[in-house]
Order: structure tokens, then sequence, then C-alpha cells
């Protein structure tokens, strides 16, 4: 090990090269602005003028000005802090019911002896390859009654057999000795889910709870398609419908609606779309490295 | 994870088309005992009544300053109305809750009750009108489930893309309207309804004879090539005379105009290097064409090939920007209107964005056909947007939502119009120096007639009027009047064709995939004959041979 602290290079290892170091450092530029770019384009796009998004044909790579005038405006309709609010409570709730009902139904799955464990696996591996399609689903949501309701947001998506599947491997991994021990103290089924494998699960939890969160707070089609829309719209499916709007053929003249310069729009919303979710990622990025090795190496 | 979610996406929406495709034949089976062959022996109009169209009444009292034509060129006005009429005198609901499925190219309004646009519309109509609106984009997606549910909306708009058995379900699940609408009788309960043109009826066509629907009527011209004619008349190749200026000279003209930063042809990745437009100059018929009842495309014809061939040489000559198939439309508007392409072609209804946006700085102008050696046959559109249809239900109720109807198609010139399109003075707008709606307030910038489309629930037939913009409408209906005679309609309209219903998405995409290898470059024109041969066997052939079959049973 080394002895100064900031050279973490092994003693074996060689001085790089200055040309390698040069190769090394321009490629990671790179990628990173592969990266980056597009976000700040978006960025830079949302808080630039009119004018210079205009003149430059859509997007704007350095704001002359700072406007933040697509905010403003994007917000003044009252229905984008509606649909965000939609948004938040459809990713509150569903990730929270994902997360309890597939933890329950994973774990139930990862214990040996359970009645009819295994077909019940089967049946649902079953869906996960072959999915029931559009119309099937459409069909069952309207007759359990939850069309245009905002339960029609989280319940049909409310288990995800992938997640489930990630899940239950975790459990599988936790050493048996541990659920013998547990057993042995006298704790039940129960009360060995809560005390041993929940507080044991932490990384899995926090990057399945990840996955489901951000598929709900990304998903445009159920609402579309289970909802009349209006005030059950999310976020996505308005920013979709903005962004669709102008791409569009049959699209009618006198989509500039807002008085502002629809990319310059469209920017902003997606800016507004990206940063609750972006804003969580890095409180929960220590388990996710963690977790996103699971079931990676199977002992 | 962007992985995981994605793939289900794709399993979801490659799923749905299965399962649309699938859950077809069931839909076909309510409609018809038998639906034999191609063409559905039910929908057919064959050997049965045709059911009158309501008698055409135009509305009375309105006087435009350039009339109309029937071929359908457009009534323009070049000063809003002064004294606006009550077209409608009586509300037409029963203060029930209606609810209607339309499309929208707008952002998501805020509801009736914190509308006060809707508002307005909803207390004036008298009803409580619930629109579930739904973006272009997820149209199909979401009328495909809607038809396979039980629980349809009152009032739904079709004909935006043509859906997978669409007559065997207007038959199945809507109310047939020729009892309601026919003839100087219907003329005379829904005159507002009667008086959209005889040619937006006539595209919608009847099913099994009898008709389903009440078209929203457009106006005649299509895709249109649209040039900044300052420019035209300064690279000397502006000529408004249909067939007056050589397609040499025309390129000549525009290689002059493709300067740094300019290119002289706009065109995006949706509008395949504008073909639409440009084959009709090349003397193609419309899409389809009939003679001595066969049914071809324009795709097979020389004409096609030659207007391919001009379009390829114009991209070798680098008069395209080279991102053209990357571009989106909106972004090609915007190109347009800050000069860096001198043409673009667009939709006829571009024509006033542009002239709003431009605001005289320069000349918007329609290019006219110039002259390719054919005699140029501008492709005309079927007339309407789309057409809206009722759910079965009791004469009372029909007799009431035709009321709506009939208030909603108040024309250009009504008060009833003016609140529909622009809301309320004061509230909504405020008017400009022709008297017109023109100026929205903030709130009218956010609740106005995209946002909250009453339009496609139904409407009135278009006028020609841009509000504060006389010389661009006069520009507009000239071109009109120069090009509308020369325009051919597509006769394969309001004939259903069981494979177009199905595939008709497919086979475009395969046909304008082929065209833009070949214009780009990448293939040569004679590659062309096989993307034909590929089409004709994937679909093309059967389309033509199942039109021309309808045809035969309904004219022979």
């Amino acid at each position: 090990m080394s002895v100064e602290g900031t050279n973490l290079r092994p003693v074996w290892m060689g001085r790089p090269k200055p040309a390698v170091s040069a190769v090394k450092a321009v490629a990671v530029v790179v990628i990173l602005a592969l990266v980056a770019v597009p976000f700040w384009l978006v960025f830079a796009t949302s808080v630039s003028s009119d004018a210079e998004v205009n003149a430059n044909g859509g997007w704007s790579l350095w704001p002359d000005k700072l406007d933040f005038s697509a905010y403003t405006n994007v917000f003044k309709g009252g229905t984008i802090g509606h649909a965000l609010w939609v948004s938040v409570l459809v990713t509150a709730i569903g990730t929270a019911l994902s997360l309890a009902s597939t933890t329950f139904l994973a774990y139930a799955l990862s214990r040996p002896n359970v009645l009819a464990g295994k077909p019940i696996l089967l049946a649902i591996l079953f869906t996960f390859l072959f999915p029931a399609g559009m119309i099937p689903s459409f069909l069952v949501v309207t007759d359990l009654k939850l069309f245009d309701h905002l339960a029609a947001l989280f319940v049909p998506a409310m288990i995800n057999v992938f997640n489930l599947v990630i899940m239950r491997g975790f459990f599988q991994g936790i050493p048996e000795e541990l659920y013998e021990a547990a057993r042995l103290d006298g704790a039940g089924d129960i009360r060995t889910l809560f005390r041993i494998v929940l507080p044991l699960s932490k990384a899995i939890i926090a990057v399945v709870g990840l996955y489901y969160a951000v598929g709900y707070w990304n998903d445009y089609f159920r609402a579309m398609l289970y909802t009349n829309g209006g005030s059950l719209n999310p976020l996505s499916t308005v920013l979709r419908g903005f962004v669709i709007a102008g791409n569009n053929p049959n699209a009618e003249a006198g989509l500039d609606v807002t008085g502002i310069a629809p990319m310059k729009a469209i920017s902003a919303l997606v800016v507004i779309a990206i940063v609750p979710i972006a804003a969580a990622f890095p409180f929960l990025q220590r388990y996710f490295t963690k977790g996103v090795m699971t079931g990676a190496v199977k002992s | 994870m962007s992985h995981e979610i994605s793939r289900r996406n794709v399993l979801r929406t490659t799923g749905a088309v299965a399962v649309a495709a699938a859950a077809a034949p069931a839909l076909a089976a309510c409609g018809s005992s038998k639906t034999g062959g191609s063409s559905g022996g039910a929908q057919s109009n064959v050997g049965k009544k045709l059911v009158e169209w309501p008698t055409y009444t135009p509305v009375k009292g309105l006087n435009p300053d350039m009339p109309g034509t029937a071929a359908g060129v457009q009534d323009t006005f070049l000063q809003y109305p002064s004294n606006l009429v009550q077209s409608v005198p009586t509300k037409p609901g029963d203060g029930s809750k209606v609810r209607a499925l339309i499309v929208t190219y707008g952002t998501q309004p805020k509801g009736p009750d914190e509308n006060k646009l809707w508002k307005a519309v909803n207390d004036a109509v008298g009803v409580d009108l619930e629109l579930t609106m739904v973006t272009d984009g997820d149209w199909q997606t979401k009328l495909g489930a809607m038809m396979a549910g039980s629980d349809l909306p009152d009032i739904i708009m079709l004909g935006l893309y043509q859906l997978p058995n669409e007559a065997q379900f207007l038959q199945a699940k809507c109310e047939p309207l020729g009892q309601y609408l026919a003839g100087d009788k219907g003329a005379k309960d829904f005159p507002n309804l009667a008086a959209i043109p005889h040619f937006s009826w006539d595209s919608m066509g009847r099913v099994g004879g009898d008709y389903y629907g009440i078209p929203i009527h457009r106006p005649r011209l299509g895709n249109s090539f649209f040039a900044n004619s300052d420019l035209f008349e300064q690279a000397g190749i502006w000529n408004p005379t249909p067939g007056g200026l050589k397609k040499e000279e025309l390129t000549a003209g525009l290689v002059k105009l493709n300067t740094q930063g300019h290119f002289a042809l706009g065109t995006n990745k949706v509008a395949s290097f504008g073909y639409l437009n440009h084959s009709g100059t090349h003397g193609t018929p419309n899409l389809w064409s009939l003679q001595n009842g066969q049914f071809t495309t324009a795709y097979g014809t020389d004409g096609m090939k030659q207007s391919i061939a001009t379009m390829a040489d114009w991209y070798s000559k680098g008069l395209y920007d080279p991102a053209a198939l990357t571009v989106s439309s909106t972004q090609c508007k915007t190109n347009f209107q800050n000069g860096t392409y001198v043409t673009t072609t667009d939709g006829f209804g571009g024509f006033t964005g542009y002239a709003n946006a431009v605001n005289e700085k320069f000349k918007t102008d329609f290019v006219r056909p110039f002259d390719t050696g054919a005699k140029p046959t501008p492709w005309l559109t079927p007339g309407y947007f789309g057409y809206t249809v009722l759910k079965k239900a009791a004469p009372e109720r029909i007799k009431m939502l035709l009321g709506v109807l009939n208030f909603l198609a108040a024309p250009f010139g009504s008060k009833e119009w003016e609140l529909i399109n622009y809301g309320i003075e004061g509230t909504h707008f405020t008017r400009g120096k022709d008297g017109g709606p023109s100026v929205p307030t903030e709130l009218g910038k956010i609740e106005n007639a995209v946002n909250v489309p009453f339009k496609y629930v139904m409407a009135a037939p278009l006028v020609n009027y841009i509000a504060g913009q006389p010389e661009a409408a006069k520009r507009c209906y000239k071109a009109q009047q120069d090009i509308v005679p020369l325009g051919v309609a597509d006769p394969s309209l309001g004939i259903q064709s069981a494979t177009r219903n199905k595939q008709w998405p497919t086979l475009l995409q395969q046909m304008q995939d082929g065209l833009n290898q070949i214009i780009t470059g990448k293939a040569p024109l004679s590659s062309w004959d096989d993307v034909i041969k590929k089409w004709k066997g994937n679909g093309g052939d059967q389309i033509a041979a199942e039109l021309g079959a309808e045809y035969a049973k309904t004219h022979g």
C-alpha cells in the first residue's frame, strides 16, 4: 500500500505513459460529454430567450441571457403543477404498495416448502414471458371498475416479475443458518421477515424501490389508456402529449399556443420531469452498487 | 433499469398490436353474420338504397369578400365580420352529461370547473360536455382499446387514421344518422350540419347504404409547397401561373438561393422530401386512381419516378438540408420562419401559422405547380379532417346530441363560432384592428381552441380568414383559385378495403423508406421498381383488388 495516501497505484504497477494517460483522459471526457451534453442542451434551451431558440433552429447551447419565462409560462396553465402532483402521488403510493406486495410475495416464494410455491412461481413467470397484451389488460381494468380512477395508474403494475425475481434471489442468498437461529429463538415467519430478513435487505429494497419509482414516474401509457385524461394525467403523459404534438404530419397549425417557442417549452417540461427523480438518486446510490450486484454471482 | 422498462414497453406495444389484430374478427362478427372475402357484405353499399346526405344549404347572411367555389376554394374574409349573427336560436342541450372522445394537439387544459372557456361553452350548449382528449400519437391505441371495451362515450371522433374494422364497429355500436339528417328535412332540422359541403360527406362515405358520421370539414388543397416569394422574385423564379416556370429554371433559381447557412428546400423526417406535393406536380394522379374499374396507386406511375428523380437531383445538388431525415416538423416550421429554409412543404393549414409568424417580414406564398412536361395534378385532400359518430341511443337523445353538434358547427361570423373558437371578450381575447378576436389575453393563451378543442367534436366549414393578415389571405385565395381546379381527388376514399384498414401504416412506411433511400442517393432510381414490386406483394395489389371489387359493387 502506498505511504503517500494519494497514490493509489499498487507498487507492482509502473507509471503510466503520459500518452496513455492523455488518451484515457480524452476518452473519459468524450464519454462524459456524450452523457452530459444532451442534459445541458435541454437545460440551456429551456432558459434561453425565444429569439435565440428560434434563430438556432430550436436549440441553444449557451444562453446569451437567462430567461425563465418557459418555466413561469408552463406553470401558469395550472395543469403542469397538478400533473406534477399526480406524478408524485402515483409514484409514492405505487412504490410503497409495490414494495410491500413484492417483498411479501418474494419472501414467501423464497422459502422452501411453501404450499404450491413452485406452481405459483411458474404462473408468475409465465406472465413475464407471455404478457397479456393491451386490450385484455384494458378489459380487466375496466371490468374491475378502475377505469378513470387514480388506482388504475398503479394497481395494474403493482408487482413486476423482474423485480420479484431479483428480490427472491436476494432472500435466498441469506444464509439458511440465520433462518434456523430465528426459528430456534421462537420467531414465526412474519417475525423472521421483519426482524431478520428485511434489516439485511436494505440494499435490495432500495434498488427495487428505485426501479419501481422510476417506472411509475416515467409511465405515460397507463394514464393515456386507463383514464379519460384531464385531472388524472401525470406529468409524463402531459409531457409526451406536448412533445409529440409537434412531430406529426397530421398536426394542425397553431401549435405555438403558450406564446413560447415549442422546443423551449418542451425543454422546460423535460427539466421539470427529470429533476425530482434525479434528485432521489444520490441518496440511494450507496445501496445501488451493492444492489445491482445481487444475483450476479450465484453461489 | 432502463433496459427492463423499455423491454416491458416494447412487449406491451407489440402485444397490443397483435391483440388488436386478433380482436378484429370478433368485432367483425358483431357487425355482420358473414363477412365474405375482402370487403364485408354487410358493410357494402351494393344493392342498397343509398341514404341521402343532408341537402347542401350554405349559410345565408354571411358575405365573404371573396366567395368560394363548390369545387373547394374557401370563402375568404379579409376583415372580421362586424355584425355577428346568432346562429342557433335555442339552447340544444338538456343539461345531461355528454362524454366525447376526441383528438388533441394542444396541452392538457384544466377541467370545466376551473376553465372559463369550457364552462362558457357548456353553459351555452346546455350540456355538461366531458372531453377525453387523446394526442395524435396515442389515438390509434386508445381508440382500439375503447372500441373493445363496453363503455363507449356518447360522441367519438373517428377518421383520423383508419382503424381495423372501423365499418364493422360503426354498424355494431353506432347510430345510423340518415334517419335524422337526410335530405331537406335534415337540412331544416340541423342547418349548420347541412352547410358542410358534400365533398366532405362523400369522402367520409356510407356503410351498408347508410351513414354513421358527420364530417369535420377541411379545405381541399393538401400538401403545399410554400416559399419565401420575395426571395423567389429576387432569383427570378417567382411565377404565379401554374406551369409557367420550367423545372430547370426552378432548379437553377433554387441553386442561387442555396447560400451559406440557408437551404433552398426545407423538409422534415415525416415529409420524405415533400413527395406528396412534388409527385402531383409531375402529373401523378392522387394516391389512388381509377381507370376502367381498376384501382392503381400513384407509386407505380412514371410521374412518380420522375418526381423521385427530380428530388434526388435536388438532393445531390445540396438543396435540401442534409439533416432532412431527422428534422422534426416543428423544427422545420421554425427553420422556414427564420429564413434557414427558403421553402418548405407542409399541410395547407400550415399557411396561417407561417403568415402569422412571418407577419409580412417576407411574403409567404404557394409555389405553383411548375412545368415538368406533364400536366400537373395536385393531390386534393378528402376535404375532411375526421368524422364524428354517436353511440347508439334513444332517438330523443340522438336528436339532442345532433343539436349539440349543430351548435358546435355554427358558422364563421356567428356569436357561437366566436365563443367556441376564442372564448369570451375581455376574458379570453380583446379585439384586434379589424375587429376580430385576435388578441388573446393571458388566460386566452391557455384557454383556447387548441387546448380545449371543441372543433374536433364538430366544426363549421373552415373559411380563409387570417386575423390581421388580409394580404396573406388574398394570396391564399389566389393560390386556391389557381391550384384547386387542377387538383385530382382520391376515388378510393369512402371505399372500404380490409387490407388497407389493417396494413396501411406499414405499407406507407415501406414506401417512404424506399423513397428516402433513392433520394439520398443510397439506392439507384432503378431500385424503385423493386420497392413497388415488394409493396404490391405485401398488400398493395390486395388493396387495389378490394377497392375495385367494392367500387364495382357500389357503382357497377
